[in-house]
């Protein structure tokens, strides 16, 4: 049998094992495992693989940077510091046509440039700032759905945990995808408060004014931003300036939010155990899923498999937007089956090469894969972020919160055909950093 | 299953180590870039703590049905079907840790025999290997475990939180 049929069939594989609920990464490691004892004709090589790549993914050092900016993430969530940025935030933009939505998601985008998560931002974001957009009677499509779609921006803006993995995979600068990260995510910030803004412009009742606050009000307000705009500078400031990289960025951040904590005499040991086991769970979900990527990814080398897609696809000889524009819709499909982590690790693999081939950069395809598979956090049926939004606002009906995230969803998208036909928002920062 | 209380202390080490690690890294960039000092084998440290931070919570991760999954079809499933999903699952799992256990059988007389250890601290590396052993055995019983409920006519996991 030739390589390419035995990948092919190993895929196929590990595709029905993936679909009928065999945990993903398992499912990558058997049947990278089959594909080894097929092509190699032994299990000699499979074992020495397995034992050698569990070995340098869980001693690599740039490693550190996940259970660390995990950890990182788990305290800021459980430290209340996520209410003194919203409450910050509503006293400058409350006053503003769907300001309360609008301080949702600027909320979130700052929860999200020191956690690195999607579903605790929604999670935390959404009991705060519900009942005021109940109060002053906003839409429930509009206050739910804009939660739901805000809460995307923690996986873009960094430290972000998806980058990191990306990075990991990829072998591509984690401190790039970072800084890479900023100004997509800044641009998509200002996207979904644009269409908040032109929504409650057009009809005020969906999101009316919210109550008025002093100058003094709002320049008190400030300290409470004091705690993340010195975490967020520290780290990211810090890997900017090339005092230190990603992973010892995140040591430095845990550290930094504890002193935070201790300070604000927030600490409280029975959270922060429940933040160290989270890490850990999340942690351990990774280092498998990491280890299953790297071996079918050497199984794919062994077959030749991606290079001859990239021959067959690039063959065809069409224009390269236009593969990006299939691709696009590729992981739009994807997204109603997969959620986040699924789609990166079943397409990284295939598509990373491919795209480099057409000539795009590592980094720039780190930003968009990022926000494709955000994407799949807002749209049905999966859609995780909307599920836990339903937690949030139990009474509000699924349907009407995939309705309010849909003007959002069209506001991503315009971001991703932006960064598409204009690269160098995503390269231009990092390329400056690291001169 | 296998009994909580040795994955538990198992994932309490976890986080332990997750301690250490974060103080011994910030100390070490501190001693770095302010003294001009950093910490010798302090990134070799770094690394056998993150192996342990990672394998120590892999079994408490798996009791709590915590890898990812695509659930679209099988939080449909009947029952019946989850177990024998939950049954192939066990087989997948015993075979991967299966092999990787018994190749560190082998790491483990291949670094004593020749006393391997690391190049800054001169830690032997034949005993992470044995914990690597360790941990994979802790998962094969969980999985044969699950296998055997499975077949039983137990739902796995019963203490899904």
């Amino acid at each position: 049998m030739d390589p390419a049929t035995i990948a092919v069939m190993t895929l196929v594989f590990m595709l029905m094992l993936i679909m009928i609920g065999v945990p993903i990464a398992f499912a990558m490691l058997v049947s990278g495992a089959v594909g080894f004892y097929v092509m190699t004709d032994g299990m000699a090589h499979i074992t020495t693989q397995l034992s050698l790549t569990v070995w340098h993914s869980s001693t690599n050092f740039v490693m550190v940077a996940l259970p660390l900016y995990l950890l990182m993430g788990q305290l800021i969530t459980r430290s209340k510091i996520a209410s003194d940025v919203y409450d910050c935030v509503y006293k400058w933009l409350g006053r503003m046509p769907g300001g309360l939505a609008i301080t949702s998601v600027v909320s979130c985008a700052a929860f999200g440039a020191v956690s690195g998560g999607s579903i605790p931002a929604v999670a935390t974001i959404g009991p705060m700032s519900m009942p005021s957009m109940r109060k002053y009677k906003y839409s429930d499509s509009l206050a739910s759905g804009s939660i739901a779609s805000a809460g995307t921006l923690g996986i873009l803006i960094p430290p972000s945990i998806f980058l990191v993995v990306y990075g990991i995979w990829t072998e591509t600068s984690i401190g790039k995808l970072f800084i890479a990260g900023i100004i997509p995510g800044l641009l998509m910030m200002l996207a979904f408060v644009l269409v908040i803004f032109l929504m409650c412009v057009v009809k005020p009742e969906l999101g009316p004014v919210g109550p008025r606050f002093n100058w003094g009000e709002r320049l008190r307000s400030l300290n409470k931003l004091l705690s993340v705009f010195s975490i967020f500078v520290l780290v990211i400031g810090g890997i900017y300036g090339g005092l230190f990289d990603p992973s010892e960025a995140a040591a430095i951040g845990v550290v930094g939010i504890f002193i935070v904590i201790l300070l604000m005499k927030r600490f409280d040991w029975s959270a922060t155990k429940k933040a160290l086991l989270e890490t850990m769970h999340t942690s351990a979900m990774l280092l498998v899923i990491v280890v299953g990527g790297h071996i079918l990814g050497k199984f794919m080398v062994l077959t030749d498999l991606t290079v001859g897609i990239i021959e067959e696809i690039t063959g065809l000889g069409l224009n390269r937007f236009v593969i990006i524009l299939l691709i696009s819709l590729m992981y739009l499909i994807l997204g109603c089956v997969l959620d986040v982590w699924g789609m990166l690790i079943l397409t990284v693999p295939f598509i990373h090469p491919l795209v480099l081939e057409l000539g795009f950069d590592s980094v720039w395809f780190g930003v968009y894969v990022v926000i494709m598979t955000e994407l799949a956090l807002i749209t049905p049926p999966i859609g995780v972020n909307v599920y836990v939004m339903a937690k949030v606002v139990p009474d509000v009906p699924l349907g009407k919160i995939f309705r309010g995230v849909f003007p959002f969803f069209c506001a991503a998208l315009v971001v991703i055909l932006m960064i598409t036909l204009f690269p160098s928002i995503v390269t231009w920062l990092p390329t400056i950093a690291f001169q | 299953m296998i009994g909580p209380c040795p994955i538990i202390f198992l994932s309490h080490m976890s986080i332990g180590k997750k301690s250490i690690l974060t103080i011994l890294i910030t100390i070490d960039v501190t001693l770095r870039y302010v003294f001009n000092a950093p910490i010798t084998g302090g990134l070799e440290a770094s690394s056998i703590l993150l192996l342990l931070v990672f394998l120590l919570g892999v079994p408490e991760c798996t009791r709590l049905d915590g890898h990812i999954r695509m659930e679209m079809l099988y939080s449909r499933m009947p029952s019946g079907l989850k177990r024998v999903v939950t049954l192939l699952y066990a087989i997948v799992g015993i075979s991967i840790f299966g092999l990787l256990a018994k190749n560190e059988l082998k790491e483990i007389k291949y670094n004593m025999s020749l006393s391997r250890a690391t190049e800054y601290l001169d830690i032997p590396i034949w005993p992470l290997h044995v914990l690597i052993m360790f941990v994979s055995l802790c998962l094969i019983v969980q999985f044969l475990l699950h296998g055997t409920a499975a077949i039983r006519g137990h739902t796995w996991p019963e203490e899904n939180p």
